[in-house]
């Protein structure tokens, strides 16, 4: 692959990146112009509703959107290259719904106990769904082939929204929209304050993963070819793998349970620019959250003025890529 | 082990759903006494066994029937165990079809509920299989996961369809399944569409057989392959269709039920289907009986209660690495 490509779609990812945070920021109930939504955001603004409307009610969307979009893709990617199969990603095997459940207990539990706070466990109970169900599906698809790997996190999704909807229905019979946040995901805290600590977890989260870069290249390659490289496996699989179970964790705390975003961003990275992993990697999660923002600029604006959940926008995208990626093969 | 043998099978599956429905009449918010249908029918209670109590349970019992013997034709039309009409994206067509109807202004009529989920199955069912059907004919990995994904797909469009227009309440009872408001009119619809699919399956039941053969074979016993396929696709849409209208999405009865008849009793299609309907109807029964008792009065969402069985039958099914990827 050309060095001249990879520029080219490095820089045609950022661009698509700005120009749809651009569109997001502007778009909406109150219509804001390109320009007075620029102005705004370098702070030469004066406009008391510009400014409220832009800082206040679609930035954090934008965060959620940026940090749902990476976290998922470069899990994706991280699932992808451990199974060494591209139709892989956290929202086929389970781990979405086991994070998703883990949320709604903790949800739940808050309800019963009131002094449990949502905010600051949230995470860790997704965490600990995730990594439940990660370890099951691995325990299913360790003698099994890759298809078999594929079904049991099929098996596994429907087992886990099954329990979700016992819960919920449970928890407050009348409001019966709530499950939809974890079934098909939605931003359902926008507030700057929920946001920036996933946002901090974010970027750790990703730095983390560059710094495994070298060995995510080598894993690609095979078992063999990465011990003779000199790479101390277990340990690294393993890390690599919580950390793609943190970060599909991070998602899902953010915007529940999104499908298949982590399944195309790498795949439609691989075809711009190859699959050398220190351009793959960063390419990812820039067209993970370019997938995020799309999809949340089509759901905030499509049916204005009621919002549509996020995840089922980008189910619509990203099922068809899906299922055309499966019989390319 | 010593084999079962079929008769005997039969027999003691009859017995057992007997028992069972019984049981399911008296269970209830309130229990009642079986003799209360002769001795005071009249009577306030004597009228909630007459109009809820036995509607629901011929419902149950005749739609678990319907998801099975859907679930044993779809398995031997893909010629593959894990196979099912909620799996596959038909029970979703249906759901589809019958949340764009009622958006659209229909009045969702016994009558109109049976076409729309009907037609809806009819369209999944047949997209399913244009994208697992590849030069070599059906394939079986396409034909699961494609459908699988097609499945969500299309229950994502449903959601945002009744999420947009603020009817998630009204389509609740599609969403989560249940038997709480069947009549005698769904009643009669079940019937009959049980005795259409039950007479197609008796007067085709050799060529129906064959279907798990490959095609060469099955054309050198005399069988029209293409034609029975055709008329298996039209027997799972007919079951599935009606058993949605009536109950909303119950996944996976047609997936494992099949399978169990088949580890206690392997053999032919044909022979296979009575203790397949009837094992149906059992586990059907038992389910709804714990949804309606278990949190009484509230009753559970039934297509959580199945989604949660089958879900741990197939995980069960994948672990002891069946023929998923056998051509």
């Amino acid at each position: 692959m050309s060095k001249k490509r990879v520029t080219i779609s490095w820089l045609g990812a950022l661009g698509c990146l700005g120009g749809l945070c651009l569109l997001l920021l502007s778009m909406g109930d109150i219509h804001l112009s390109l320009w007075t939504t620029t102005q705004t955001l370098l702070g030469l603004s004066s406009d008391r509703v510009a400014n409220l409307v832009v800082w206040d009610m679609r930035v954090p969307y934008v965060w959620a959107a940026l940090i749902t979009g990476s976290c998922l893709a470069v899990s994706g990617l991280i699932l992808q290259s451990l199974t060494n199969n591209d139709l892989v990603d956290s929202s086929l095997l389970g781990v979405n719904a086991g994070a998703s459940l883990g949320a709604v207990i903790l949800i739940g539990l808050s309800g019963l106990v009131k002094t449990i706070s949502v905010d600051r466990w949230l995470p860790a109970a997704a965490v600990v769904g995730a990594c439940i169900s990660l370890l099951l599906v691995m325990l299913i698809g360790k003698s099994g082939t890759k298809m078999q790997i594929l079904l049991g996190g099929v098996a596994l999704t429907a087992l886990l929204n099954g329990i979700i909807l016992m819960i919920q229905l449970r928890m407050d019979s009348f409001d019966f929209d709530k499950i939809l946040v974890w079934l098909s995901g939605s931003f359902w805290n926008t507030e700057m304050a929920f946001l920036r600590p996933y946002a901090g977890l974010t970027v750790l989260l990703l730095g983390a993963t560059w710094l495994l870069h070298r060995e995510l290249a080598v894993l690609v390659l095979g078992d063999q070819m990465a011990r003779s490289a000199g790479v101390n496996l277990t340990t690294v699989k393993r890390l690599l793998m919580l950390l793609a179970v943190a970060m599909a964790a991070v998602a899902v705390s953010v915007g529940g349970a999104i499908s298949l975003v982590g399944l195309m961003a790498p795949n439609m990275a691989r075809r711009f620019c190859g699959s050398r992993i220190q351009v793959l990697l960063p390419v990812t999660c820039l067209l993970g959250c370019v997938i995020m923002v799309l999809a949340t600029v089509v759901a905030n604006n499509l049916f204005l003025p009621s919002v549509l959940p996020v995840g089922l926008v980008v189910a619509v995208i990203t099922m068809p890529y899906f299922l055309y990626q499966l019989f390319k093969g | 082990m010593r084999r079962i043998k079929l008769w005997q099978l039969n027999v003691l599956l009859a017995l057992v759903l007997i028992s069972v429905a019984v049981l399911g009449l008296c269970t209830g918010v309130k229990w009642e006494s079986l003799t209360l249908l002769w001795r005071a029918p009249a009577s306030l209670d004597g009228r909630i066994m007459w109009t809820i109590r036995i509607p629901r349970i011929l419902s149950v019992v005749m739609v678990g029937a319907l998801l099975s013997v859907s679930g044993l034709l779809m398995q031997s039309l893909s010629r593959n165990p894990i196979a099912d009409p909620s799996i596959l994206g038909v029970n979703a067509g249906a759901m589809l079809a019958l949340i764009i109807g009622s958006l659209l202004g229909m009045s969702l009529s016994i009558v109109t509920t049976i076409w729309l989920s009907l037609v809806g199955a009819a369209v999944a069912f047949t997209a399913v299989l244009l994208i697992a059907m590849t030069r070599q004919g059906l394939d079986v990995l396409r034909f699961i996961l494609g459908g699988t994904v097609f499945s969500s797909f299309i229950s994502c469009l449903a959601y945002a369809g009744s999420l947009l227009t603020n009817t998630t309440m009204q389509f609740r009872n599609l969403l989560v399944g249940g038997f709480s408001a069947v009549t005698y009119a769904h009643v009669r619809v079940l019937c009959g569409g049980l005795i259409i699919v039950l007479a197609t399956i008796l007067l085709m039941r050799k060529q129906l057989s064959l279907l798990v053969l490959d095609d060469t074979t099955a054309r050198s016993l005399g069988a029209k392959p293409g034609l029975t396929r055709v008329v298996a696709a039209l027997l799972v849409v007919i079951s599935a269709g009606i058993s949605v209208a009536v109950a909303g999405n119950i996944g996976f009865v047609g997936l494992g039920i099949p399978q169990m008849i088949n580890y206690v009793h392997p053999d032919r299609l044909e022979r296979n289907v009575v203790p397949t309907v009837l094992l149906g109807a059992i586990f059907m029964m038992v389910v709804d009986i714990v949804a309606k008792t278990l949190t009484a009065p509230s009753e559970l969402p039934l297509s959580a209660l199945s989604a949660i069985c089958g879900g741990i039958f197939l995980l069960l099914v994948i672990m002891k690495g069946a023929r998923v990827t056998e051509r």
